[in-house]
């Protein structure tokens, strides 16, 4: 309990580290954004007002402060470029890019640990070994090339949906996960490749451990053995892999969205570099950071519950 | 069981040196002649698809597939290299001197490398390219940050496992200084891992950089970048789908080979590694 | 009904690997009989196919398709036991047939619970309820010699000392009652006294429980103690079978003549204190003097925030050691050996106390010949290593010295050019005595030089540190767990317990009339 309680300071910390370099990293941006908005025609005094109204001349430290607070609280700043707040931007988006991680992710998990399982029971047979290739090939592919076979494939050939046809989830819920099925596909692929990859090769060193030794010296045969004794240990390693895969794919769905001309986060996300609109971008990353150390956490403590080993080390 | 394995991988590290010999003569090749130049737009053949004329076809300009792929690839490779060398030589030189050393220093800069490790590195490199703005070199600087955590990470933990092996030991004994035991002693024998996880970068390099590109804030126009040459591509791919094919392909070759042939090493130190524990008693 | 007398009995057992290009022959003609409630020893060398035939015997070895097996094999009424589909199989195994390894952390599931562990044969072939497994497995605890058995029950594998590892190891294997107990090196990765204990635990339950058991070790004195017949294995063959004292005392085989001449004994070929400077050891050069000496460890709990807690590892040791002798230190794993040869060496700094030492530069060789020598440098360049740091040698001289004191080891000078790898066990451990001998010291380290080896490759090591101490007059602090090697080599002793110097004196004097409980302890227990 102990040291639940020290790894979730740690996390707050980071998290107050990785806002704090993100945040400095905004500033660093030269030249002066009052300056940017009023144009270059803009007297000294307007800039300087607007200036003291954006909370410019006050000290670093402060305006970071200041902007943690507003974050947490909601209040994300307000768009350069719309001059609306980034909350509101953001906020009818992000429903669907969450749904799109959620689905993608659920699809590695659900199909990469059953396939792992399968490969290593009959490892160097012929299904494995078509298996492997086919996975040595997928781990290849990038997500949004993947994204666009599939288009081609089932959109084009199969008309199985019809490619930039979304749907919006306050329009029709059901079009809208259907949808969004193959833009999921299209992220998950290399995951579930590389997952299947990783779990199998744990599978193989833990089978190759003293203790399978001993699990069938007291009468266990294959599938006891695996299922019974190696798959929690095997499993141990992959864990981290799924935490990060998760993360991986949240922020992977900026390039797949695109594919599939989906208007979620990932599109705000792009214009808003492009258009320079640094609110937008900033609260946007810090978000996504905000997940990628949650998700980190979790998967900590989830491995603690899991290893017996980590509490006394 | 384990010999059918034991060769199917050595079968990967030599189908990976085919396609990776395949993609490096493809790009040579690419850096003297190409068919047509990039650039150049044959008005009449726009979207064609392929003839004998343009073997991948022409894209909506006009422009012919085969040439652009040579030259887009070539800026890919590139990008990927120089992510590669920026990122491993700084990844590596931390991850020595944390490793070797240990103590604050170590605790300090690991943790920052672990907070960046867990960030995915299009994210990173979105955080870089958004601060210094989208161009060929920043992309290059904001690939090459973004990597260096993941090898700081296993150069760290090759370290840290072969300071305390007994031949370190012996070496200081013999008188060797801490560089010397670093860079005499340590770094050859984590050569194998070392380049495993090169090209297991290069190979992540390549894909981030071409999903940078597909996003437009990659490689910049006038180059020609596999990314670059889809995200253009797929609004045509109704009419002609065969301009968006052609330059994924490359691109997968391009990861695939040398994915394959980082497999075939891991393999061989594991079998090492293996054999080696076998015969200690 | 001649079934009924023996338990187990192996006919003309073949073992040939598949996995190489050429098949490759492991065990060849391989017969064993054990009785019911008999002791059987396998002794052998590494490599020399005992354990491929334990594993054999219990039924693991024929679901491994890489591997070809002929031969006849009896088990308690199942005639057809080597060729018993798996399904079958594992009803034997854990019922009738229970198996202990040499490695018991690893051979332990790290992430399950104990009690899971050892009720797990009870939950495979039986009926059972929860309770009563828990109560059988409770009572196997018991039976093992274990006390505190509810938390042992609750805890998992890496709570436990290795000792408690090995006799949960055993209760899990005794927990169905099986007819015969395969035993693996059980007692090789533990200390000479925890060994002792196991030895005595196992001669107990095959009194207690009638349970045959088949004791496989490369000790051959260990098989000795425990069992009533012993078989002798080299390169796959069983060279020589028969009651245990024939074998050891009466060897017939050359290779057993060579096994049992191998071993250290406790009587001594070397009589006297070696002859550098007799009768006058006050005059004699103090090589080492170490003197109230403290050290501490830093054991920082849970990373960056944890507190520091502060554990000594060693508490005033003192002692010297005079030119051209050999001490011998002794302790077992935990008691501070290695601390002090890292303080001595200096690579420990954080000391309280006084080191002074004659050379400049003391230099040790490690226990593990596989780890010791870097894999990516040729022989050469290694032993080159210590001159180009320390010394103004050119490169001719560095090559000239290396040849010589490689040839002085007992090895051509073509080794000069070849990697670890291409080197047995033997020439490594060779090739590191070269090492610490290069910059000729007055005084080395050996930290347990000889206690991966082959006990015959280990007798000839011991024999080359001999010959070289005769000619050279080194001094050598002798570290090692093992007292009959101690007591083969050494001068003078020092045991030590917890961080603590408890006795020391002549090897004579400390091995026939032990002052201290602890050290009649070791000695006790390396009688066995």
């Amino acid at each position: 309990m102990k040291q639940v309680i020290k790894k979730i300071i740690t996390t707050v910390l980071t998290l107050v580290i990785v806002s704090f370099l993100l945040f400095l990293a905004f500033e660093l941006i030269p030249g002066d954004p009052a300056r940017a908005k009023l144009g270059t025609d803009a007297t000294p005094e307007q800039i300087a007002a607007l200036r003291a109204q954006m909370g410019l001349d006050r000290p670093l430290l402060e305006r970071y402060v200041t902007w943690l607070f507003a974050f947490f609280t909601g209040d994300f700043g307000t768009s350069y470029s719309y001059s609306m707040p980034v909350g509101e931007m953001i906020l009818d988006k992000l429903p669907i890019t969450v749904t799109l991680t959620l689905m993608a992710f659920c699809m590695t998990v659900i199909i990469s640990i059953p396939l792992a399982i399968l490969m290593a029971k009959h490892e160097g047979g012929i299904t494995d070994s078509i298996l492997s290739a086919i996975n040595q090939v997928i781990m290849a592919v990038p997500p949004f090339f993947s994204g666009i076979l599939l288009t081609l494939f089932f959109g084009v050939l199969l008309k199985l949906f019809v490619p930039g046809d979304f749907v919006s989830y306050d329009v029709d819920m059901g079009k809208f996960l259907s949808y969004l099925f193959f833009p999921a596909l299209a992220i998950a692929l290399p995951k579930i490749a590389m997952a299947v990859k990783m779990l199998k090769s744990s599978l193989l060193a833990e089978m190759k451990n003293d203790y399978t030794k001993t699990a069938y010296s007291r009468g266990n045969d294959t599938s006891g053995v695996l299922y019974k004794h190696v798959l929690k240990n095997a499993f141990l390693p992959v864990l981290t892999f799924f935490g990060m895969a998760l993360a991986d794919i949240f922020t992977g769905s900026i390039v797949v969205e695109k594919v599939f001309n989906i208007p979620g986060i990932g599109r705000i996300l792009m214009t808003s570099i492009s258009n320079r609109d640094y609110p937008v971008v900033e609260a946007i990353i810090m978000m996504m950071a905000l997940v990628v150390i949650v998700t980190n956490l979790c998967v900590d403590l989830i491995y603690r519950k899991m290893d017996p080993r980590i509490t006394v080390e | 069981m384990k010999d059918a394995s034991k060769k199917r991988k050595n079968y990967n590290f030599k189908i990976g040196c085919v396609i990776t010999v395949f993609v490096l003569l493809f790009v040579l090749v690419g850096m003297i002649w190409t068919p047509y130049p990039p650039e150049a737009v044959d008005a009449s053949a726009k979207l064609s698809g392929s003839s004998l004329k343009h073997p991948f076809g022409c894209d909506q300009l006009g422009r012919d597939i085969l040439s652009r792929v040579m030259a887009g690839s070539r800026i890919t490779l590139f990008a990927a290299f120089g992510t590669v060398l920026l990122g491993g030589s700084i990844g590596i030189l931390i991850g020595a001197f944390t490793g070797y050393f240990g103590g604050i220093l170590d605790e300090v800069l690991m943790r920052i490398m672990d907070v960046m490790f867990a960030f995915p590195s299009i994210l990173l490199s979105l955080v870089v390219i958004a601060v210094l703005g989208p161009g060929n070199y920043q992309t290059v600087l904001a690939l090459g940050i973004a990597f260096v955590p993941s090898f700081a990470r296993i150069v760290r933990s090759e370290f840290i496992r072969c300071k305390e092996l007994e031949y370190v030991r012996l070496a200081r004994l013999s008188g060797a200084g801490n560089l010397r035991i670093m860079f005499v002693h340590i770094l050859p024998n984590i050569r194998p891992v070392l380049l495993s996880s090169l090209m297991i970068g290069f190979n992540n390099a390549v894909l981030a950089e071409a999903s940078l590109s597909y996003l437009g804030i990659g490689v910049q126009p006038p180059y020609a970048s596999l990314g670059r040459m889809l995200s253009e591509a797929q609004a045509y791919i109704f009419v002609s789908p065969g301009s968006c094919i052609w330059p994924g392909l490359v691109l997968i070759l391009m990861i695939l080979g040398f994915s394959l042939m980082s497999d075939g090493i891991k393999t061989e130190v594991h079998e090492r590694k293996r054999w080696k524990r076998k015969k200690v008693y | 009904m001649e079934k009924k007398e023996s338990l187990l009995k192996v006919e003309n057992l073949n073992i040939e690997f598949l996995d190489k290009k050429v098949p490759q022959k492991v065990v060849t003609d391989f017969n064993l009989t054990i009785g019911y409630g008999e002791r059987v020893g396998l002794v052998g060398e590494s490599g020399s196919g005992k354990s491929l035939s334990a594993l054999t015997v219990a039924g693991l070895l024929t679901k491994r398709k890489d591997v070809a097996i002929q031969g006849e094999i009896h088990f308690a009424g199942h005639d057809d036991f080597l060729f018993m589909d798996e399904k079958e199989l594992c009803k034997l195994r854990g019922t009738d047939i229970g198996m202990i390894f040499q490695e018991p952390m690893t051979s332990l599931n790290p992430v399950k619970t104990i009690g899971w562990q050892v009720e797990e044969s009870l939950r495979i072939h039986t009926e059972l309820s929860k309770e009563e497994r828990r109560e059988r497995a409770m009572e196997a605890l018991r039976g093992v010699g274990l006390s505190d058995t509810e938390r042992i029950y609750a805890s998992y594998p890496h709570e436990l000392s290795g000792g408690q590892r090995q006799r949960v190891m055993i209760a899990a294997a005794m927990v169905h009652k099986p007819k015969l107990l395969i035993a693996d090196e059980p007692t090789t990765a533990l200390d000479v006294t925890i060994q002792a204990q196991i030895m005595e635990l196992l001669k107990e339950i095959n009194e207690r429980e009638h349970t045959a058991i088949l004791f496989i070790s490369h000790d051959l004195h260990l098989v000795r103690s425990l069992c009533s017949q012993v078989l002798v294995m080299k390169d796959g063959r069983v060279v020589e079978a028969g009651s245990a004292d024939d074998v050891f005392y009466a060897p017939k085989d050359s290779y057993t003549r060579k096994l049992v001449s191998a071993i250290p004994k406790f009587e001594r070929e070397k009589k006297e204190v070696p002859q550098f400077d007799k009768g006058s050891d006050e005059q004699a050069e103090t090589v080492l003097s170490v003197s109230d000496l403290n050290v501490w460890f830093d054991k920082r709990a849970g990373g960056l925030f944890g507190k520091k807690e502060t554990m000594q590892v060693l508490h005033d040791v003192s002692f010297s050691i005079r030119e051209g002798e050999i001490v011998g230190l002794v302790g077992e794993s935990g008691s501070g050996k290695s601390t002090i040869a890292r303080t001595i060496l200096g690579v420990n700094q954080k000391y309280q106390g006084t080191v002074i030492h004659a050379d400049a530069h003391p230099q040790m060789v490690f226990q593990d010949p596989f780890s010791s020598l870097n894999p990516s440098k040729t022989i050469g360049w290694i032993l080159e290593e210590p001159l180009k740091n320390f010394t103004k040698d050119d490169k001719k001289q560095r090559q000239e010295k290396a040849r010589a004191i490689l040839r002085r080891v007992g090895l051509d000078e073509e080794y000069l050019f070849r990697y670890p790898k291409e080197l047995s066990g033997g020439q490594r451990q060779r090739v590191c005595i070269a090492l610490a001998l290069i910059l000729n010291p007055k005084f080395f380290i050996a930290d347990e030089a000889v206690s991966a080896l082959d006990v015959t490759i280990q007798a000839q090591i011991l024999e080359l540190l001999k010959e070289l101490h005769e000619e050279l007059g080194n001094a050598i602090l002798f570290i090692s767990h093992d007292l009959r090697v101690v007591y083969q080599l050494c001068d003078r002793v020092l045991i030590l317990n917890q961080g603590r110097i408890v006795e020391q004196g002549t090897v004579e004097e400390i091995y026939k009339n032990p002052k201290e409980e602890y050290t009649k302890l070791l000695l006790r227990s390396a009688k066995y």
